[in-house]
């Protein structure tokens, strides 16, 4: 199989916050519905879609919303430094940062780590309500208290698809087998995924176009998700990382 | 070595020591990591085959296919489908994705109640019976007008004369006004615009229709007539920032520009030049403070950018009825270079607004009505009876004096015609796909026909409208299990339903020869002006958002854990009131009282309040159409 290096190139203009991802990465990865009690900071969100604004006053105020999830360090990656537990790892032939919380000790370090705030610990066993639990994807196992969890780019998907290439003889997948459910759900097709080693994918070619960015690139860790705004303050900011309201 | 209580400890030391270089710590560490993931009450995913299946949404209008992967026969995951013809959206907004969830919503409607007591649906049923015998007038009002449940209410209303069908504005789709100028069903060619002209309309922002325009984005110019900055507005390539209920003020001045200019290629829209005379830009814009040449240029963009198509809001709340006619009216002026098409022949329902005040006896809610509770209010007579059939708690459930419990989407067969703004014709039936979670239910339309007495079921007349489809044997039917299109001709009446049953749509041709009638346009100009200009006092304009959002239990997620969306009991102004982050404040008004706390939004402007709870609501009267706004005086709650 020829190693890949997975990843997403969202289009921040063409997002208008409908928060479509957020309930499809939900549905996918069977995390729970909110506890009452949970906040901002202390719900699960793998795909969290942020309000940023260009801090003027009305009628000049700009709106822009920015999807963010793990972004798949690809270089110096803070989480899997920091894991007493080797609960973390970057697949070398996806590229992808991948979390095992079966062996995860609940310590936190990687959420303290990690620059982009894409961690979530799981501060209450996981609870739906009465039958809804009959709806939960097979292919997900639902996580327990004390866990981290984070954005795996639907690892499930991505079994499935070897699974079924597999059974049909061939080593490498079909790109139309794995999209994550965020980049399916999205109705705008602001989030693109693919290969990002593929030069002839749209992802590939998408992420070296003008205008992209990736959030605190100064910090070098060749994050695999790319954002794309024509809007000048957007760029600065998701460079800086700074205004995007986390809660 | 001497066994002594010296060596001992060492050995003991030096083996504690030494078992950390070992395996067996980190084993231990990891088995008890495993075993305390997998507690018997962590919830586990059913096993079973995994299939495909096929229904319809029918959470809103717009009536989006579905393709719902199944384990064990259970929907677990719900996709669009993109190739489908009917379907308001080929990828499904936040309450589809998670819509398989909402029969399991802690929030469901479990028993009736009368007058909030705990009751059977037979006792409801007996006492609906016992009202209608001594009432004079009862109304059933259906949300969704077009379903085979709406042909049970018209007979039933058909049967007795006490008895009347009304309808939500609002519900009969974005074109609504233009059909009622028209007497023609018309259909927004989303495939073919290059301009939209929106005022108010939640082009980008919307849970409902219209879609197909979200998806499309790329492919027109979006003009955005709006008072606050929506999402829509945000995105919008042009946004004309206008006080509250100015809107209409503006789509007369356009209407007024292109008489002058001579942009209007459409005879029937003479009658409308008289009415729009007083409406000059320079007036637009003394009233609005959109300078002159905006409107002017906006007026160019929209005759010029055809096809081109101008929007109201679906509810038709912060327009008024005056505004909505004049945003309807700029379809008409356009004629040709319109992008919409012509449906067929308007069924005209009668509305609830048009009820004599004060007259209802026992009035039945199907569905969500978008209406002002205070409207509803003022249709009852002393001591009316108003019964809400809904399978969650919602503003009617509140005002009723007796509950029924409806089962949820996908606990029944229901039919679904499609968006009311689409250009074709559909029908198609949405499947019950998973076991009711709820025992006790009965449909709304069942429920009104054992009350009105009717022997009808909404299963018969479903197969009643599939025989009459078939029988014109024209359209084609989209299959969506492997995406083949089949004509209705070449398909048998019981192939034609068992394709249905599978998910199946079927969609009518494109109607070529609709004639219109001679446009209605609104006989006194002074009247029709003065409406369309805004009277407030106040501290303030209060804007009501209606989330109008399910209750899927994972849109928590957008409300609560993102803040994505404003959650209820919140009011956003601008810094300029005074007011701190977080202040508790009550918002009074003649209509009544409610708290909320302050969110400060710079990108309102000064005056200007939105707040997104049914309390909100409550403040807006219904002394006209536009009963989203209200004028509201604030206090810091005590």
């Amino acid at each position: 199989m020829k190693p890949k290096r997975y990843g997403m190139v969202i289009d921040v203009d063409r997002c208008y916050g409908c928060g479509a991802c957020m309930v499809a990465c939900a549905v996918e990865n069977n995390v729970p519905p909110p506890q009452s009690s949970a906040s901002a900071r202390t719900g699960i969100t793998p795909m969290r879609v942020s309000e940023a604004r260009n801090g003027k006053a009305f009628p000049e105020s700009e709106l822009a919303f920015i999807p963010m999830m793990c972004q798949q360090c690809g270089e110096h990656t803070p989480c899997v430094s920091v894991c007493p537990q080797l609960a973390v790892d970057v697949d070398p032939n996806t590229g992808i940062v991948s979390q095992i919380p079966e062996r995860c000790l609940g310590c936190r370090y990687c959420m303290a780590a990690c620059p982009y705030h894409a961690r979530y610990f799981n501060w209450w066993d996981p609870q739906w309500p009465a039958g809804m639990e009959r709806t939960l994807n097979p292919e997900v196992a639902p996580r327990m208290r004390g866990v981290v969890e984070k954005c795996r780019f639907c690892h499930g998907r991505l079994q499935a698809a070897q699974s079924k290439a597999a059974a049909a003889g061939h080593k490498d997948i079909d790109p139309a087998d794995y999209v994550p459910a965020c980049a399916e759900a999205c109705p705008t097709g602001a989030i693109q995924f693919g290969d990002l080693l593929d030069a002839g994918s749209d992802v590939a070619q998408a992420a070296k176009g003008p205008n992209t960015f990736r959030l605190l690139e100064k910090i070098g860790t060749d994050s695999h998700v790319h954002y794309v705004s024509k809007r000048e303050w957007v760029r600065d900011m998701g460079g800086a990382a700074k205004g995007v309201k986390h809660g | 070595m001497e066994t002594t209580r010296r060596n001992i400890f060492r050995f003991a030391a030096g083996a504690s020591a030494g078992v950390f270089f070992t395996p067996a710590p980190w084993k231990l560490l990891d088995d008890v990591s495993v075993w305390s993931q997998n507690w018997s009450w962590i919830a586990r995913p059913l096993r079973g085959e995994i299939t495909e299946k096929f229904t319809a949404c029918t959470l809103c209008g717009a009536g989006c296919g579905i393709r719902a992967r199944c384990v064990a026969d259970q929907p677990c995951r719900l996709t669009g489908l993109a190739g489908d013809p009917a379907s308001g959206r080929t990828r499904l907004c936040p309450a589809g994705i998670g819509a398989h969830q909402l029969p399991y919503a802690p929030s469901r409607l479990r028993t009736a109640s009368i007058n909030g007591k705990p009751a059977t649906i037979d006792e409801a049923v007996v006492e609906v019976m016992a009202r209608v015998k001594s009432a004079n007038r009862v109304a059933v009002l259906d949300g969704r007008p077009g379903r085979c449940a709406s042909d049970i209410y018209r007979a039933v209303a058909a049967s007795d004369k006490k008895w009347h069908y009304v309808v939500a504005p609002g519900s009969t789709g974005l074109m609504a006004e233009m059909s009622r100028l028209t007497g023609v069903a018309w259909g927004l060619d989303t495939e073919r615009v290059k301009t939209v002209l929106s005022f108010g309309a939640p082009v980008l922002h919307g849970w409902e229709m219209p879609g197909k325009l979200l998806e499309r984005r790329a492919d027109y110019r979006l003009i955005q007539v709006e008072p606050v900055q929506s999402r829509t507005a945000a995105f919008a390539d042009t946004w004309l920032a206008v006080p509250p209920h100015t809107e209409g003020v503006i789509a007369g001045a356009i209407a007024n520009v292109m008489f002058r200019d001579g942009l209007v290629s459409c005879d029937a829209a003479a009658g409308y030049r008289n009415v729009v005379a007083s409406l000059t830009p320079e007036r637009a814009a003394e009233i609005s403070g959109v300078p002159v040449a905006r409107i002017e240029e906006t007026a160019r963009a929209f005759a010029s950018g055809g096809p081109a198509i101008a929007l109201g809001p679906v509810e038709a709340g912060t327009l008024g009825r005056e505004g909505a006619i004049a945003v309807a009216a700029l379809n008409l002026l356009i004629g040709d270079r319109a992008a919409v098409v012509a449906r067929g022949p308007l069924v005209l329902n009668a509305e609830f607004a048009d009820i004599e005040e004060g007259s209802v006896d026992v009035l039945l809610i199907d569905g969500a009505a978008p209406l002002p509770p205070s409207l509803v209010r003022r249709k009852l007579r002393a001591g009316a009876c108003v019964v809400a059939l809904s399978a969650f708690p919602d503003e009617w459930t509140t005002l009723a004096s007796i509950v029924v419990p409806a089962p949820a989407w996908m606990e029944f067969r229901e039919d679904v015609t499609g968006s009311p703004d689409a250009v074709r014709n559909s029908f198609r039936l949405a499947a019950a796909l998973v076991k009711p979670a709820v025992d006790r239910t009965i449909t709304p339309a069942d429920f009104v026909a054992r009350a009105a007495g009717v022997d009808k079921t909404v299963a018969a007349e479903m197969d009643a409208r599939i025989a009459a489809i078939h029988a014109r044997r024209v359209g084609e039917v989209y299959k969506a299990g492997d995406g083949s299109r089949v004509e209705l001709a070449s398909l048998s009446a019981d192939d034609f339903k068992a394709a249905l049953n599978d998910g199946a749509v079927w969609v009518g041709p494109l109607e070529k020869k609709v004639r219109t009638g001679a446009v209605k346009w609104p006989s006194d100009a002074a009247t029709f002006a003065r409406a369309l200009v805004p009277e407030s006092t106040g501290d303030g304009l209060m804007l009501a958002v209606r989330s109008g959002m399910p209750p899927v239990p994972l849109l928590g997620k957008l409300y609560q854990e993102s803040e994505l969306y404003a959650a209820a009991g919140i009011v956003r102004m601008n810094p300029v009131a005074g007011m701190a982050e977080g202040t508790r404040v009550e918002l009074r008004n003649a209509f009544g009282s409610g708290n909320a706390s302050v969110r400060l939004d710079a990108s309102l402007p000064a005056g200007v309040m939105q707040a997104s709870n049914d309390a909100a609501l409550k403040l807006c009267g219904a002394g006209s159409d536009a009963w989203r706004m209200a004028a509201v005086n604030v206090r810091r709650a005590s």
